[in-house]
């Protein structure tokens, strides 16, 4: 389980949900960043290095990674608040785009300052990042609608590419969502319309960021139990898949995390690095044996 | 004393069912709870081989007794239907074996890594099922292997010094008694340097803690006089694939009570 390493035969599938909703407008702890725009930033950096470390092995893109980003806010294109976000790409109708199509499709190179909110400030100044997913933070939550969107686009994915490894879901979010009808048993089944799907390699993976304006006063990364900070905190963790061995060796190998055993993949109120570090693990996939070529033993998430 | 059909030898597993054995190991693809089932389902097959079958008849030579430790539980381990005294005879076990195809050993065991590693709870109903065998058989050798890969630390460092004391000490009475070894092996995932039946305890307090609940390793294990030398604990430290399959077929050495052709293994401060 867990252990398929991916091929342009059988490529994975990494769906981002963000939440875009107006109050991803609050300030990131005391940062003075928006919560909006440190989510960009961690999803930008994530999608170059899975681009960078998985797709281009030799200078030349290869369909290693399928990808697909949704952001969900009430005021969006599909009449249910649910937009694809990744770069110029119109949304494939499949529900995801294979990488020789949104490598190049970035809106801009950026140089970004977070200032406070990158721990390493050097690190932070110098990035120049290629920018597929633009700030945004307008209207409700339909975080159930959201998964609902990443379960379709699994399914097909996982119709097309039944052996791969299972497909990953990242749900980047701040607040509660709006459209559960204050029944979070909702937003269990919504979650569960994700995880049941499976490859042969395993059930579909569901990964929860949960940021809010308690800041790092609260701050919770792969617990071993879902947290009692709020129900939503709980109900957030609870939905969230446990991080596969192999994920949470690499974890605690190339980041130094300690994480338990049987932990959810689930992080609150993680600074940036270690909401970077909470993404490199949440897209382990291990770039197996090319048709054409010598088996390559890279970790896509865990690259730098 | 030899294992016999009125002196049958117990072999009991505690098996590490966690959910971090769900990890590859070694460098290769394989998961370490594969690797697991692979060589204690091999080391079964062994025993039916080795010390059941005699002459085409199956004698009770070997009673088995399997437990898992997953997901919070301490469950039984093997296909058949767990008997009220935890042990099967060999004509209960020896055939039952699920065939599968693409596995050279019949499947006695089969598990899916799950949950967290509860393996004081497994310690203490080995210890029960050893009291009560004793009783049976007083003069049977009984053969415990503890297999584990280590995030069983964690769990160790929320038990208190009294809890992991009288842990050591219930092992010490075992100890007192003759024939019986326990042979703890930390499968790691790490890719560190094995540590292999070492004299002398690890330095780190968990380590240390598994070697003071492991056994010497009875003289009779080690045909090579080079190897006799110095008394060996039977416990093993991350130990790669090759050492896992050496150590198990030299445990087997314990329970057939006759010794196999020497091994190659490697012993901690020796030349290779």
């Amino acid at each position: 389980m867990y252990s398929k390493k991916i091929t342009r035969n059988q490529p994975a599938l990494i769906t981002v949900l963000l939440d875009v909703s107006n109050s991803m407008n609050s300030e990131w702890g005391s940062s003075g960043k928006s919560l909006a725009a440190g989510a960009m930033y961690a999803v930008n950096r994530t999608i170059r290095d899975l681009l960078f470390n998985a797709c281009i092995p030799e200078g030349e893109v290869l369909n290693y990674i399928n990808l697909a980003v949704y952001g969900y806010g009430t005021d969006d294109d599909d009449g249910n608040g649910i937009g694809w976000r990744l770069g110029s790409l119109s949304e494939p109708s499949t529900g995801y785009a294979l990488a020789e199509n949104w490598a190049s499709s970035q809106h801009r190179m950026e140089n970004l300052d977070l200032g406070r909110l990158a721990d390493n400030a050097q690190l932070a100044r110098s990035q120049k990042l290629p920018i597929w997913v633009d700030e945004e933070a307008v209207g409700w939550t339909p975080m159930c609608a959201g998964f609902e969107k990443a379960a379709s686009v699994v399914k097909t994915h996982i119709a097309n590419f039944p052996e791969a490894f299972p497909p990953i879901v990242i749900n980047i979010t701040d607040g509660q969502p709006t459209d559960h009808n204050g029944d979070y048993s909702n937003l269990q089944k919504a979650a569960l319309r994700i995880k049941q799907q499976e490859t042969s390699d395993g059930n579909a993976l569901l990964f929860n960021v949960h940021l809010d304006q308690d800041g790092e006063q609260y701050t919770i990364m792969f617990p071993d139990a879902p947290p009692q900070h709020s129900e939503y905190a709980h109900e957030l963790a609870k939905c969230s898949s446990i991080i596969p061995a192999e994920m949470t060796k690499q974890g605690r190998k190339e980041l130094k995390i300690n994480i338990p055993e049987s932990a959810y993949g689930y992080c609150l109120n993680a600074d940036f690095q270690s909401l970077v570090a909470f993404l490199k693990i949440g897209t382990t996939v291990v770039v197996g044996e090319d048709e054409d070529g010598e088996e390559q033993k890279i970790v896509a998430g865990m690259v730098d | 004393m030899k294992i016999t059909t009125s002196n049958p030898g117990l072999v009991l597993f505690l098996i590490d069912g966690s959910h971090s054995t769900g990890a590859t190991w070694g460098g290769g693809a394989e998961i370490l709870a594969d690797s697991i089932m692979k060589q204690t389902n091999q080391f079964i097959l062994d025993l039916v081989v080795n010390a059941v079958f005699d002459e085409g008849e199956l004698r009770d030579r070997i009673k088995l007794s399997a437990f898992i430790a997953q997901g919070g539980e301490v469950n039984w381990a093997l296909e058949v239907e767990q008997p009220s005294e935890s042990w099967l005879s060999s004509e209960q076990w020896a055939n039952s074996g699920r065939k599968a195809e693409g596995s050279k050993a019949p499947l006695w065991i089969e598990y899916s890594p799950v949950g967290k590693t509860p393996l004081f709870e497994g310690w203490s109903k080995v210890k029960q099922v050893i009291s009560n065998f004793k009783q049976q058989y007083a003069n049977s050798p009984i053969f415990l292997v503890t297999l584990t890969d280590g995030d069983f630390k964690e769990l160790l460092g929320s038990k208190t010094d009294a809890e992991k004391k009288q842990m050591v000490e219930i092992f010490d009475n075992l100890k007192a008694e003759n024939n019986f070894t326990h042979l703890v092996v930390h499968i790691s995932s790490d890719e560190q340097k094995p540590l292999v039946f070492p004299s002398e305890a690890p330095d780190d307090e968990f380590g240390r803690f598994l070697f003071d609940i492991s056994t010497w390793m009875p003289q009779m294990a080690f045909d090579n006089p080079q190897e006799t030398k110095q008394m060996r604990r039977a416990y093993v430290l991350n130990a790669d694939p090759g050492t896992l399959t050496k150590v198990l077929e030299l445990g087997s050495k314990v329970v057939y009570q006759n010794p196999m052709p020497e091994s190659n293994l490697v012993f901690e401060g020796e030349e290779e």
